[in-house]
């Protein structure tokens, strides 16, 4: 019985086993499968916030025949008292390699007071097959290219807590590419230092994050969309202050299950 | 005098009207507060001149009562989301969708 193949083969299983074992750290940095997080919308008007729709931000296991994949569901929905004046019921989701978090496949599918849009991407190296639907009219399909390591707006989310925000200084900044709407933009995230914020959790410790995107009305100027990631293991976004041409608001985390640590 | 505040108590009364329609909380006080200021001015006003004070008054009361229901209503109802079977539909579908395109893209 020839003893080197055998011993070969193991290596390679050990080599393999643990390859695969390093891939899965990257994931699962942050975050696991089963992780929940529910957060409460507000809209601010005239300085008084407004609560009108919870968002929740799931995460979870798809298998197909042959490989498996992380599902990152993001839900918004109107609170009751809101759904007779306007109707929201929204859908984000990316199907995302467990290992390196690239994004396969995106879907929106919108209802916003009636009005429908859906739009789906299939990630194609640098290419992307999209769909998209707006109300009655037919599917529209297009193709496009995009910059490498380019996301979709829940993979970007999700990518965001993986970033080793522990090493950066305060102003250091990241660049980093979104397609939304079938265009790709640039957007830059701003390492603002810590800051103590009360959460659900605890008053916590948070990284703050400004985010912008570049040559867009939308997002504009980083000192006004902040994110709050805790300063932990979990990272887990407890505070998204945001404003927009037509306002401001935040999101706050109200509900945390399945963290990993 | 009077007929700047009539119209801001006007304007004010329909401002609370239509926040305590709305749900949006607390903020109808605001409104509800400058429409009860000018209430009084123009009580204080109609009774020196010895007119009815009945206008004032119902001002008042409408400011009150409106400030008084969107109060509350915001503490006693707690923000629910409403139990949506088609929405949830949707999302099984969806999913099952993905799964298919993912299978498709292997």
């Amino acid at each position: 019985m020839p003893q080197k193949p055998i011993r070969n083969v193991l290596v390679l299983l050990l080599f393999t086993f643990y390859q695969n074992n390093s891939a899965q750290e990257l994931s699962s940095k942050s975050f696991k499968s089963g992780e929940h997080l529910t957060f409460q919308a507000s809209y601010n008007m005239s300085g008084v916030l407004t609560t009108f729709a919870e968002v929740n931000m799931k995460v979870a296991t798809v298998k197909t025949s042959k490989n498996s994949y992380l599902h990152l569901k993001c839900t918004a929905n109107t609170y009751k008292k809101w759904d007779g004046f306007f109707k929201i019921r929204d859908l984000y989701e990316a199907y995302v390699s467990p290992y390196t978090l690239k994004p396969s496949l995106y879907k929106r599918d919108n209802n916003e007071n009636g009005t429908i849009r859906k739009e789906k991407y299939i990630y194609k190296g640098t290419n992307i097959q999209s769909t998209y639907v707006r109300g009655k009219s037919g599917a529209v399909k297009a193709n496009f290219t995009i910059p490498t390591n380019t996301r979709d707006i829940v993979s970007t989310i999700y990518y965001i807590r993986n970033l080793p925000i522990e090493n950066a200084n305060t102003g250091d900044q990241k660049d980093f590419n979104v397609v939304f709407d079938r265009k790709t933009k640039s957007a830059t995230l701003t390492f603002m230092g810590t800051e103590t914020v009360s959460t659900i959790l605890g008053n916590k410790k948070c990284y703050k994050i400004g985010v912008s995107l570049k040559k867009d009305k939308l997002l504009k100027g980083k000192s006004s969309n902040i994110i709050y990631i805790t300063a932990d293991k979990n990272k887990v976004p407890v505070l998204i202050k945001f404003s927009i041409p037509v306002g401001s608001g935040q999101l706050k985390l109200t509900k945390a299950y399945n963290l990993k640590y | 005098m009077k007929l700047l505040t009539s119209i801001i108590a006007v304007l004010g009364i329909i401002i609370t009207i239509a926040f305590t329609i709305f749900p949006i909380g607390n903020l109808t006080i605001f409104p509800a507060i400058i429409t009860i200021l000018c209430g009084i001015i123009l009580y204080k006003i109609y009774d020196k001149e010895g007119n009815n004070t009945i206008f004032p008054k119902i001002i008042i009361g409408i400011a009150i009562l409106g400030a008084l229901i969107s109060s509350g209503r915001a503490l006693l109802t707690t923000d629910k989301i409403a139990e949506d079977l088609r929405f949830e539909q949707r999302q099984e579908k969806s999913n099952q969708e993905a799964v298919d395109e993912l299978e498709g893209l292997e």
